[in-house]
């Protein structure tokens, strides 16, 4: 072989209509802008800091692997929004189980600021959240916790607006009867 | 968060949905994004191909030092391997790597024999911190290089845009005959 310098350029070529996300330098850009929404996104629905930091990781990581598949159909942080979603529906599924979520309840404490009485609320709507059905769950985070309008949420989790709005009702209902489950006055 | 339409009641105020909706709302992720660490774990992702690695040490921006995931550092590195042409030779190399201003990363090799790697092949190597990786490269285009004398009047191939100043930097091993 040839002792040459090997000059190798490897930059991949962008391929799809929203080609600048698929620059490495743009993708770096990508990932600055979004990160704090995508993290807060986790955050809020996990609770944990260390379960956000590895989630979000993973959820920039499946959009970098995936880029090519992109194809400019829904604005990108809304594509984000989705795979941040579906890891965070896989960790609750999966990765942590009702019995692992409650045990991992006493942790948010350390996350959240130290005001008086601010951990008790959020724990205990965390805890009664973790424990609606998942499609609920998604669409309670994306239009309270996330602040999104009935068309994002429709277009972020691939639903129409209607849908969206009858399972925002279903999962209110769901959340309430499970918040009134856990309230000192419903225990015996 | 956001106010909805459907909350302007003003006995939302006291709903326990929305009580527990704004607790769940309230936390704000305030770390600034960890680049880092995330370049760190793309490069610790397997079986990556060339392409890939390019774009790993594009990725790499100037701030990827040694430690690496995968005992990499893409910024710059030696390294030891086994360069296996796509013709099914194969040929001990030694070499290292730097990343340059425009985002490419320069390598340079040395090796122990001479084969033909105009059809490109794959490296397996080894740098001095155990880190290990497998480089794909393409098929050369002898088009794109030029053949050159160096100082000793050993002939080499080089790049094409390859400039004098660069040449002079080629630091070949002094058990190679040249081409």
């Amino acid at each position: 072989m040839d002792p040459a310098a090997a000059s190798l350029n490897a930059t991949p070529e962008p391929t799809t209509a929203n080609a600048s996300h698929q620059t490495p330098q743009a993708f770096g850009d990508f990932y600055r802008e979004h990160y704090q929404a995508i993290a807060g996104l986790i955050y809020r629905r996990t609770g944990d800091i260390h379960v956000t930091e590895d989630l979000t990781a993973d959820a920039f990581l499946a959009a970098y692997k995936s880029m090519d598949d992109y194809r400019g159909q829904v604005p990108p942080i809304v594509w984000l929004r989705r795979i941040a979603n579906n890891r965070v529906n896989r960790w609750v599924r999966r990765e942590i189980g009702l019995r692992g979520i409650l045990r991992r309840l006493p942790l948010i404490s350390a996350f959240v600021p130290p005001e008086a009485n601010s951990t008790q609320p959020r724990s205990a709507a965390l805890a009664a959240l973790l424990r609606l059905p998942i499609d609920q769950q998604e669409v309670l985070s994306a239009h309270y916790l996330e602040g999104l309008s009935l068309d994002e949420v429709a277009l972020m989790l691939s639903i129409s607006p209607a849908a969206a709005k009858s399972r925002l009702a279903r999962a209110r209902d769901a959340l309430r009867r499970e918040l009134a489950h856990q309230s000192p006055e419903s225990r015996p | 968060m956001k106010k909805h339409d459907s909350h302007t009641d003003p006995s939302a105020a006291t709903d326990p949905v929305d009580t527990a909706l704004s607790a769940l709302a309230a936390p704000r992720w305030s770390k600034e994004p960890d680049w880092r660490s995330f370049q760190e774990r793309l490069m610790s992702t397997r079986s990556f191909g060339w392409k890939k690695l390019g774009v790993l040490a594009l990725l790499a921006s100037g701030c990827f030092a040694a430690g690496a995931a995968g005992g990499v550092a893409w910024e710059r590195f030696t390294f030891t391997g086994v360069f296996h042409a796509a013709n099914g030779q194969s040929v001990n190399v030694q070499g290292g790597a730097v990343r340059t201003d425009d985002g490419r990363l320069e390598m340079h090799l040395n090796s122990d024999g001479k084969i033909d790697v105009s059809g490109g092949g794959t490296m397996d190597i080894t740098t001095p911190n155990g880190g290990k990786a497998k480089l794909i490269t393409k098929p050369l285009d002898l088009s794109e290089s030029k053949e050159v004398t160096l100082p000793d009047g050993r002939k080499v191939r080089v790049p094409k845009e390859f400039t004098d100043e660069q040449i002079k930097k080629i630091q070949v091993s002094p058990n190679h005959k040249g081409i």
